[in-house]
């Protein structure tokens, strides 16, 4: 069985168009997006007069006014896994210092690009045998879970263990440990742990589960980001970036504790790799949604010989 | 009602985003500073003399366009892919993967040439003028002949080595250890270049006496006899300005003001406030740049040209090496100064090694997690996160080159500067092309700016392609001071075939092991 895994695609259209064609160009048969699949930014599109409009995308003022030029630019936003909000200067200024009203706002269009990605799964994994598993993660607002129950070709595997082809059992875990920014799923890493072994009990055969856990283990090597000072900004040194492990003491305890087949994670996009982790191979594909680069793995598994391989792979 | 539009539409984000914000632009100044090495200008001076009528502050000046331009071209790039990794990652993605590979790997391998020669220049053009300075100073025997032995064979060799090997034993223990070294160690080079132009500036405006200091430690007279001597050896005084030869000494200053770009190995997250790279190596490089032109400068107004020219060839007739920061240190006329102005050309001297080692040893992480490296290279130590076994092996490669500069005449000052120029070339030159071949990519990014309907990132290529190719071809055809010696050259070329070689032997060691080289870089189809 082959096991196409991504993460951290975080609204990209272009990146979940690439996830749902990964089956057909690595031949895979299981699919899986390890989490945080909202996005961040919401770019407001202003009418400015009937016809034109003005907005702020990527720092650049783009100014369009034709059909088919806001629709192109509503792409571009798309594909960098934003938010575009057709708007007037009026309603604009109404947001404008009211983060609450910006919150709503990003509620529903995370909510709406949602609906749309399990529409355009439905439509192009059904009937293909295609296993294909997507779960919320730290990023993602909770609203998100019951969107993606919606699908029916879409299973979630959060807090789950979901048996797969061949006896292998996923274990899937989008909660993580406290960030910065306090995200909607993160929680304090005894309440990590205790999810995640009540999770491991469903598992029939260790030695045949698969652990997506969205945060890497701790000094594992997958879990390397800029060191922040208060306010937030990666700390340089006159040698570059200071970076340090920021992984989960859970997700680590756990997969030494356990010993799946393979440890699945996410979460740190600057932080990919292939490891080892006392004896259990550990993988993070990285991210690169913004660009529209879609980064994964393939992991090849046989009922008879385990773990045959795993491969980082750029789409 | 329509009412007047807001003068600036930002973008809305979530009270929990998980952004992080931009790196400082000062920070990346700072960075690019360090990497720019000013204590190079060194050999900056004592190659003067090879291009007469060549003005040096001018040639810095140059240098600092031609680098403003490229850099704001890496800048973009770093803008449009903020993704650690340098040029290896955009240029693999948005190129081709052999010709990112092929680039990153003569950047890397290059910079381990010069974390050994580093190490070379630091016995030579730091530690033995300083020792001469305080040895003169104090009139020890022992300091002087300190300075002499630093100054050849195995003083050279040991001094360097020790340095490439706190450097790298600093760095295994982490970067965090290694950091708060460096960062004391940059907080005193800047204190201690501040006491220096300040000293220069005293002696440049008569308040110090240089030619006085100089002739009590070398003898009444020394100084005018030197000059004499220059004239009579038509070393002295300086030629007439000549364009044509300062436009061919710019390789000098280039060769440091050129590596601010470094700091495009690294970027953060959020692609629409990266204009912290952009500010931060133009910054970085015009800092420098002026810190070239008001240096070189003052040490001719100091010292007087003429003696510089002369002394370049001929020496001084001293037991000490005819280097600025020893002229820098009699100008000062006190042990205690001496000290404090060696600081800067020391401590930078260290830990350019650093900034080399930390190059070579990142890309081979990126070339590792690629499977185009063995993935041992790739391999972090649990405990101190850092990639120790790839700052081994750039160690290693290291101190053989730190051997050849120190016991052989095979290397020069700037032997590598040709092999690490190719990266400067080929991202200037890709840089005019790319918002024409990449069309959507540019328009959709941060850096999607245009000057009367043509892209800025083509403008500013097209401008560093010219600068940055005259000096690249300057630097396989130039004669003077070792600049073009067979390595350099040869190496350049066996560097980039061997990249090459490298690349597709890994591609097909990966084919039999089943692995698709191509399919880790092929772009998934849209549908």
């Amino acid at each position: 069985m082959r096991i196409y895994f991504c993460s951290d695609i975080h609204a990209s259209r272009k990146c979940w168009k690439k996830f749902l064609n990964s089956w057909k160009f690595y031949e895979a048969d299981t699919i899986i997006v390890g989490g945080d699949i909202t996005g961040k930014f919401v770019v407001p599109i202003v009418e400015t007069r009937p016809g034109d409009y003005t907005a702020t995308f990527m720092g650049v003022q783009r100014k369009v006014n034709s059909p088919k030029a806001l629709e192109a630019l509503k792409v571009m936003i798309a594909d960098s896994g934003q938010y575009d909000f057709i708007t007037t200067p009026d309603e604009y200024r109404t947001y404008q210092g009211d983060q609450a009203k910006i919150d709503t706002l990003f509620r529903r269009l995370v909510v709406e690009r949602a609906q749309e990605w399990m529409a355009e799964a439905d439509m192009k994994l059904r009937g293909t045998g295609v296993r294909c598993f997507v779960s919320g993660a730290n990023d993602d607002f909770f609203e998100i879970d019951d969107v993606i129950a919606s699908s029916e070709v879409i299973e979630d595997p959060n807090g789950k263990v979901i048996e797969l082809e061949g006896g292998f059992e996923l274990l899937g875990m989008g909660y993580g440990n406290p960030t910065p920014w306090a995200c909607p799923r993160d929680i304090p890493e005894d309440a990590l742990a205790g999810r995640i072994d009540a999770a491991a009990k469903g598992v029939h055969d260790l030695s045949r589960a698969i652990f997506s856990l969205h945060v890497p283990p701790l000094g594992s090597g997958l879990d390397i980001a800029p060191k922040l000072d208060d306010y937030l900004r990666p700390r340089v040194g006159s040698d570059g970036l200071e970076m340090i492990p920021v992984g989960s003491t859970a997700t680590r305890d756990a997969i030494i504790k356990y010993k799946p087949i393979i440890g699945l994670h996410g979460h740190i996009h600057e932080s990919k790799g292939i490891k080892q982790l006392e004896g259990v191979t550990i993988a993070n594909p990285g991210s690169e949604y913004g660009e529209g680069i879609l980064d994964g793995l393939l992991v090849d598994v046989d009922p008879h010989k385990g773990l045959q391989r795993v491969e980082l792979v750029v789409g | 009602m329509a009412t007047e539009m807001p003068t600036v539409t930002g973008v809305f984000t979530r009270a929990s985003s998980g952004l992080v914000r931009q790196v400082r632009t000062q920070d990346v100044v700072f960075y690019g500073v360090s990497q720019i090495a000013l204590s190079y200008i060194v050999f900056v001076v004592l190659a003067w003399g090879l291009y007469p009528g060549a003005s040096m502050p001018i040639a810095a000046l140059i240098a600092t366009v031609g680098g403003l331009a490229m850099g704001v071209c890496y800048a973009m790039f770093a803008t449009l892919y903020p993704r650690t990794g340098g040029e290896y990652v955009y240029l693999s993605r948005t190129l081709s993967p052999v010709v990112g590979f092929v680039v990153s790997f003569s950047f890397a391998f290059w910079e381990a040439f010069y974390a050994g020669v580093s190490g070379a220049f630091l016995s030579l053009y730091s530690i033995s003028p300083f020792l001469a300075g305080l040895g003169l100073q104090m009139k020890s025997q022992a300091l002087l002949n300190a300075s002499t032995w630093f100054n050849h064979g195995w003083g050279i060799f040991l001094g360097g080595s020790a340095a490439i090997v706190l450097v790298i034993w600093l760095q295994i223990r982490g970067a965090g250890v290694y950091f708060r070294w460096q960062r004391w160690a940059a907080y005193a080079a800047f204190a201690s270049i501040a006491i220096t132009i300040v000293v220069l500036l005293l002696a440049a405006t008569g308040a110090l006496d240089f030619k006085s200091n100089f002739d009590s430690i070398a003898g009444a007279g020394s100084y005018n006899k030197i000059v004499a001597q220059g004239v009579k050896a038509g070393l002295a005084p300086s030629a007439p300005f000549n364009l044509g030869n300062t436009i061919n000494f710019m390789i000098w200053p280039a060769f440091s003001i050129w590596f601010a770009v470094a700091s495009t190995s690294f970027s953060g997250e959020i692609k629409n406030v990266q204009r912290s790279q952009l500010l931060g190596i133009s910054g970085a490089v015009v800092l420098m740049g002026i810190a070239f032109i008001a240096l070189t400068w003052l040490y001719q107004a100091a010292f007087g040209s003429s003696f510089l020219l002369t002394t370049a060839v001929q020496g001084v007739p001293v037991q000490a090496p005819p280097y600025v920061p020893f002229f820098t240190a009699v100008a000062g006329g006190q042990p205690i100064l001496t000290i404090l102005m060696s600081v800067w050309v020391v401590f930078i001297a260290v830990f350019v090694i650093g900034t080399t080692l930390i190059y070579a040893s990142r890309a081979t992480l990126a070339w590792s997690i690629d499977g185009v490296a063995p993935e041992w290279l790739g391999n972090v130590s649990e405990r101190y996160h850092s990639p120790h076994y790839a700052l081994l092996v750039w160690g290693v490669v290291a101190e053989i080159f730190l051997a050849l500069f120190a016991f052989t005449t095979l290397l020069g000052p700037i032997s590598g500067f040709l092999g690490l120029a190719i990266s400067f070339i080929v991202v200037s030159i890709w840089a005019i092309f790319y918002p024409f071949v990449r069309k959507v990519q540019f328009d959709n990014s941060a850096i999607a700016w245009r000057v009367g309907g043509f892209p800025l990132m083509s403008l500013l290529g097209i401008i560093a392609t010219i600068i940055v190719g005259y000096g690249f071809w300057r630097l396989a055809v130039d004669g003077s001071f070792s600049t073009n010696l067979g390595f350099a050259d040869g190496g350049a070329a066996v560097g980039v075939i061997f990249a090459a070689i490298w690349f597709f032997a890994f591609k097909a060691y990966r084919k039999r092991q089943g692995v698709d080289i191509n399919r880790r870089y092929a772009e998934i189809p849209i549908e």
